[in-house]
C-alpha cells in the first residue's frame, strides 16, 4: 500500500523541481544560486528514487509491471539526464526542460491513480522499456518546441525580423532532439529483436517513424546545402512534427495497424 | 555545394534534375513490376547476395578512385542527389503506410505495380541501391583521407549505409520459422511464412507450457453496451479475499475468492483442473436504496460460460478476463549430434544456441492457460552482427550530434 505515500514524495519532488527551474532560469548570473539551483534539483531526484526503493521493496519486485510504476522511472531518470548534460555540456536550459517533463509524469501519476495497478502486458516487460520511451518522451518535447520556434521563425519571416538567434534556437533543439530520437529508434530495433525476433518489421509505428526520422534527415541536408534557405527548412520542421504526432497517437486509429505490435489495448 | 542561376540539365545537376531521375528511376521499377507482374524483386541468398554486395563496394570504391571528377560521380555524391534518394524513401514509406501490404485478394493493381509489396518491389530496390550509392560515395569522399574532425559524419553516414546496406542483403538470409509444440512431443521441423516445412538440424520437446496471471478485476458494466461503466478504469476493483470498496453508489465486498473453480450445483468450488477458471462471491450493498444483491461471478473459460449479475436497470457486476503477467515454456533441447539441454522460453526473453535464437511468441488462446500448444519461433540471421555494427556506429553518431547540438551559434 505504499503508492498511499506518493503524493507527500510527488509533491515534495515537485516542488523542489519547480524552485530549481526558477532559480535556474532567473537567477543563474550568480554563481552561489547556480550552484542552489543543482542542489536541490539533485534533492528531488533523491526523493523519487527514494520512492522508487520503498516501492521496490514492499512490492518484493522492481517497479516496472504498471503503467504508472513506468512513470516513475521517467520522472526519475529525466532530471538525470538533464544534470549530466549540464555538468558535460553546460546545457543550462536543457536541466530545466528535463525537469519540467518530469513533473508532467508526476502530475500524471497524481491525476490517475487508476494506472498505478494497470498492468503491463508480457511483451512489455522489458528493461528496454523505460529507457526507450524516455529518449523518445525528450525527442518528442524537443522536436514540439523546435515545431513551435519554427512557426515563429515563419511569422518572423513575414515581418522580416528573423534573425540568427531564432535559427541558432531551432538548429540546437533539432540536433539534441534528432540525436534523441535516432536513440529511441534504435533502442527500440534492440529491443524488438529480443522481443519478436527481428529488428525492423515495417510495423506502421516503425513505418512513420521512418517517415519522421527521415524527414529530419532532409531538414539536415537542407541547412547544409542551402543555409539560406530558412522558408522551407522551417516548413519541414512543422511536417515533421506532423509526422511525429501520426507516429505518437495516430498509428492507433489507421486501418493499417490492427495487427501493430504497438497497439497495446488488445492486452 | 551551392548553386547560382544555371541552365538545367548542364552540370553540377541541382534539385530539379535531382528529383527528375528519382521519378525516373521509380517509374522504371514500376515498369518492371508490371512487366512482371507483380512478382517483386528475387531475394537473393548466400554466396550470391555476398558476391553482388562485395562487386557493388568495388564499384564505389573504383568510382571514387578513378573517376571523381566525373561530373555524373560527382552529382552522385551531393546533396540534392542525397535529397532525391531521401525523398523516394519517404514517398515509399508513405504508400507502405497506407496501402494494406500482402493482402490475399488477387491481381489487383497495386499488387501488379508492386504497391502492395513495397519492401521487395523494383522500385524499392532500385531506390535502394540509388540510396546506397549516394551515401556510400559520399562518405568515401569526405572522409578518405581519414581525419578526426569528421568523426561524426563517419559514423552516422557510414553507419547509416552499413546498417541497410547488411540488412537488405541479407534479408534473403534470414531464417524465421515457426514451431508448433504439444506437450512432449519432439518436433525435428518447422514452418516459414509460406507454411513450408524445413527440416532441422536441432529438435525441441515442449514439457510444459504456463501463463502466469494478475489477479481478476470485478468490473462494474453498463447494461446497454456491455462495456465498463462510463468507459472509466476507476470501475474496475482488484479482487482479493476481503476486499471493500465503493464505486458508483454501490459498496462491494468480496465474501470468497477462488483463483481456479469449477460451478457445482448452485455454487462454485475450488479446483485445479483444465478450464477451471477464477470465480468471487460478491456482495454489493446499495447506501442511498439499502438494497443488497449477491451472487457469484466468473469471467468463464472455453469450458464454463462466463457469470454475472444485474444491480439496477444501468448496471451489472462482472469479472474481467485476467490478463497474462507472464507466459513460458519449458523446453527440452536435441541436437542430431545427441546433445541435450533444459531452458524455459519467455516473452522478451530469448535463447540463443547452435546459432539459432528462439523465442516465445504463441499459444492456443482459446485455451488460455490450458493451453497444450506453444508456438515457438526460430530466428538465424547470419548478416545480424553487421547490421549491428552499423547501429551502433549510429548510436554514437546520435550523441556526437548531441554534444555538438547545443554549441550551434550562427552569424549570417
Amino acid at each position: 500500500m505504499i503508492w498511499i505515500n506518493f503524493p507527500a514524495f510527488a509533491i515534495t519532488a515537485i516542488i523542489l523541481w519547480i524552485a530549481s527551474i526558477i532559480l535556474n532560469t532567473f537567477f543563474s548570473k550568480k554563481k552561489t544560486l547556480e550552484y542552489f539551483s543543482l542542489i536541490i534539483s539533485f534533492i528531488g531526484i533523491i526523493v523519487i528514487f527514494s520512492f522508487i526503493v520503498l516501492l521496490w521493496k514492499a512490492l518484493e519486485r522492481p517497479p516496472l509491471r504498471t503503467l504508472g510504476e513506468t512513470r516513475l522511472w521517467y520522472a526519475f531518470f529525466l532530471p538525470i539526464v538533464g544534470i549530466i548534460s549540464y555538468f558535460r555540456l553546460k546545457y543550462k536550459w536543457f536541466l530545466s526542460f528535463t525537469m519540467l517533463v518530469a513533473i508532467v509524469f508526476l502530475c500524471v501519476d497524481l491525476l490517475h491513480p487508476e494506472y498505478y495497478s494497470k498492468s503491463l502486458m508480457p511483451a512489455l516487460q522489458s528493461p528496454w522499456f523505460v529507457p526507450h520511451v524516455t529518449v523518445y518522451i525528450l525527442s518528442y518535447a524537443l522536436m514540439a518546441a523546435a515545431a513551435l520556434v519554427a512557426i515563429k521563425g515563419l511569422y518572423y519571416m513575414r515581418i522580416k525580423q528573423f534573425d540568427n538567434q531564432t535559427l541558432s534556437l531551432i538548429d540546437s533543439l533539432v540536433y539534441i532532439g534528432f540525436a534523441f530520437f535516432t536513440i529511441g529508434l534504435l533502442f527500440g530495433a534492440l529491443w524488438a529483436k529480443e522481443a519478436w525476433g527481428h529488428y525492423w518489421t515495417w510495423d506502421p509505428k516503425e513505418t512513420w517513424a521512418f517517415i519522421t526520422w527521415m524527414l529530419y534527415i532532409l531538414y539536415f541536408h537542407l541547412r547544409y546545402a542551402n543555409p539560406k534557405n530558412h522558408k522551407i527548412a522551417m516548413w519541414l520542421l512543422i511536417f515533421g512534427f506532423i509526422t511525429l504526432l501520426i507516429c505518437w497517437f495516430g498509428v492507433n486509429y489507421l486501418p493499417s495497424a490492427q495487427n501493430s505490435v504497438h497497439v497495446y489495448s488488445r492486452g | 555545394m551551392t548553386e547560382g542561376k544555371k541552365p538545367t540539365w548542364c552540370f553540377p545537376l541541382g534539385y530539379k534534375e535531382s528529383f527528375t531521375i528519382a521519378i525516373g528511376l521509380a517509374a522504371t521499377g514500376i515498369a518492371i513490376e508490371i512487366a512482371t507482374k507483380g512478382a517483386g524483386f528475387p531475394s537473393l541468398h548466400l554466396p550470391t547476395n555476398l558476391i553482388a554486395g562485395l562487386l557493388f563496394i568495388a564499384i564505389l570504391l573504383l568510382l571514387h578512385f578513378f573517376f571523381r571528377k566525373n561530373l555524373l560521380v560527382q552529382w552522385l555524391s551531393s546533396t540534392p542527389a542525397a535529397t532525391s534518394a531521401i525523398s523516394l524513401f519517404i514517398l515509399w514509406a508513405l504508400i507502405l503506410a497506407f496501402v494494406p501490404q500482402n493482402s490475399e485478394s488477387g491481381l489487383s493493381l497495386s499488387k501488379v505495380a508492386g504497391m502492395s509489396h513495397i519492401t521487395t518491389s523494383w522500385q524499392f530496390t532500385i531506390n535502394l541501391i540509388f540510396f546506397l550509392t549516394v551515401l556510400g560515395l559520399t562518405t568515401i569522399r569526405r572522409v578518405a583521407p581519414l581525419n578526426f574532425k569528421s568523426i561524426g559524419f563517419f559514423l552516422n553516414h557510414a553507419g547509416l549505409w552499413l546498417a541497410v546496406f547488411a540488412g537488405s542483403l541479407g534479408s534473403g538470409d534470414m531464417m524465421r520459422l515457426k514451431m508448433y509444440l504439444k506437450q512432449n512431443e519432439v518436433v525435428w521441423y518447422a514452418y516459414d511464412d509460406k507454411q513450408q516445412v524445413h527440416e532441422l538440424p536441432i529438435a525441441l520437446k515442449l514439457n510444459k507450457f504456463d501463463i502466469e496471471e494478475y489477479a481478476p478485476k470485478i468490473a462494474i458494466v453498463d447494461n446497454s453496451t456491455s462495456k465498463i461503466a462510463n468507459n472509466d478504469q476507476n470501475n474496475l476493483i482488484e479482487i482479493k479475499d476481503n476486499v471493500r470498496s465503493s464505486k458508483l453508489g454501490w459498496t462491494f465486498f468480496v465474501k470468497k475468492y477462488y483463483n481456479s473453480a469449477m460451478p457445482f450445483e448452485k455454487d462454485y468450488q475450488p479446483i485445479k483442473t483444465i478450464g477451471a477458471a477464477p470465480a468471487a462471491y460478491i456482495e454489493a450493498f446499495n447506501i442511498a436504496s439499502n438494497k443488497k444483491v449477491e451472487g457469484w461471478i466468473t469471467c468463464g473459460s472455453f469450458m464454463q460460460p462466463a457469470k454475472f449479475f444485474r444491480l439496477d436497470e444501468k448496471i451489472s457486476v462482472a469479472m474481467s478476463v485476467p490478463e497474462p503477467k507472464r507466459f513460458y515454456s519449458d523446453i527440452q533441447f536435441y541436437t542430431k549430434e545427441g546433445e541435450i539441454k533444459q531452458f524455459t522460453l519467455e516473452v522478451n526473453k530469448p535463447y540463443k544456441t547452435n546459432g539459432w535464437k528462439l523465442y516465445q511468441i504463441s499459444y492456443n488462446e482459446k485455451m488460455g492457460k490450458w493451453s497444450d500448444t506453444s508456438v515457438i519461433e526460430l530466428v538465424k540471421d547470419p548478416w545480424l552482427i553487421a547490421v549491428y555494427i552499423g547501429i551502433f556506429m549510429l548510436l554514437a553518431g546520435a550523441v556526437y550530434l548531441f554534444i555538438i547540438g547545443g554549441k550551434i551559434k550562427h552569424s549570417l
